[in-house]
């Protein structure tokens, strides 16, 4: 039962305990608060914000135009790098992999299992005096499979119950704000907040949730999307001479 | 006075999103079954095979123009077989179609029924009958042939 994504799950989610404890320990060499600029030239990050909303509300989120309409969140999984390009520029590459459910009781289709890929790749530009701001733009692409089981009522005859599978493909553009708040040297806790435009080329049928857009409601195709997650990045300090 | 233009707009742009789209019955389709006067005269009863509970789906009570009435078909299978009960015998009338299961963007999941790709439109007992097929889902539009999907009548022999 334990895949590696239910881990990877966990880990996303408590993860940020750990860390913040090490605080205390790590901390320990540096003199100096540390700042974006002068602490290392990569990062790798973990997001561990995205289903603590799901598993607060019971993993079971009504959707509020459809009266009998709930989804469980099966996990969002988001693993993303920077690297520093120039003083105060970074390239960021990120990649997410989510899977949900969705039930309704008032449509003809019954059940959506849906499982997506996505990558973002974008560049991020440092912000105001203190290093911690930062605006970022990225390029989407998505890729999610819908499988839904759909039932037409027969009352004569009887019901037609079936089973039919979409392959949406799409791509998209992302700004989002990021503020950074240094956990220690190696830890790196930030804020972003986006705001994504996103097309679908390939697929067609209602997205309740789109992996790496989110909850969609009823929009269709294009679709807008804002969210706002907290992602714990781990940063490589580099050599000595690089400080 | 402003409430005029902010409907118009707001239909137009409701129709844009929703594409104001026939998406079909979206359950148990319904036929229409044309019957000409004097071409049954003594038809009391319309009932089908493989139904659920009573066979019966209508009673017949003819009046002087053509007869029209609603008949469900099956899903589970490509044809349905109706039964056609006069006083002192029975007609069957065995309708086939091609059963399409898909989606689209104005709709979502839907049912439609085709002409079957092979094979005959229909076998039956009776004369001088004939089979239109018309999708059950399109555009709303002024000029759109009403009843949509399949219509069989039964002419005067």
């Amino acid at each position: 039962m334990h895949s590696p994504f239910y881990i990877a799950f966990m880990i996303s989610v408590f993860w940020v305990g750990p860390a913040v404890g090490q605080t205390v320990v790590v901390d320990t060499t540096s003199q100096l608060a540390p700042t974006t600029r002068d602490v290392g030239k990569y990062s790798i990050g973990l997001d561990i914000f995205k289903n603590i909303p799901y598993l607060l509300i019971g993993n079971q989120l009504p959707r509020p135009l459809y009266r009998a309409t709930t989804m469980e969140n099966q996990g969002i999984v988001e693993i993303m790098a920077r690297k520093q390009t120039s003083a105060n520029q970074y390239l960021t590459v990120l990649v997410g992999f989510a899977r949900s459910e969705i039930e309704y009781t008032e449509k003809v289709e019954t059940r959506d299992r849906v499982s997506g890929w996505y990558g973002k790749v974008g560049k991020e530009w440092v912000m105001g005096k203190a290093d911690r701001s930062s605006i970022g733009l990225s390029g989407m692409a998505t890729y999610c499979t819908y499988q839904t089981d759909y039932r037409f009522e027969g009352p004569v005859f009887g019901d037609y119950l079936g089973t039919g599978f979409t392959r949406n493909v799409g791509v998209g553009i992302e700004s989002y704000l990021g503020y950074d708040i240094p956990l220690s040297p190696r830890f790196l806790l930030r804020w972003i907040t986006r705001l994504s435009l996103h097309h679908r080329l390939a697929g067609v049928g209602d997205t309740p949730y789109y992996p790496g857009v989110g909850i969609v409601f009823d929009s269709y195709d294009p679709i807008v999307s804002f969210g706002t997650t907290l992602q714990l990045h781990y940063r490589f300090v580099g050599k000595k001479g690089d400080r | 006075m402003k409430s005029y233009p902010t409907g118009s707009l707001f239909l137009i742009v409701v129709c844009t999103i929703v594409g104001c789209y026939d998406c079909g019955p979206q359950a148990e389709p319904t036929i229409t079954l044309n019957i000409a006067p004097g071409s049954l005269p003594n038809l009391r009863e319309i009932g089908a095979m493989g139904t659920k509970s009573d066979s019966v789906l209508t009673r017949v009570e003819f009046g002087n123009y053509y007869n029209t009435f609603g008949l469900p078909v099956s899903m589970l299978q490509d044809s349905t077989t109706f039964l056609l009960f006069s006083d002192n015998k029975s007609d069957t009338l065995i309708l086939f179609y091609k059963r399409i299961f898909d989606k689209i963007k104005q709709c979502g999941y839907y049912i439609d029924l085709a002409e079957p790709t092979s094979g005959p439109r229909f076998r039956t007992t009776l004369s001088n009958i004939s089979v239109e097929y018309n999708s059950y889902l399109g555009p709303i539009m002024i000029n759109r042939p009403w009843p949509r999907g399949i219509i069989i009548t039964i002419q005067n022999p």
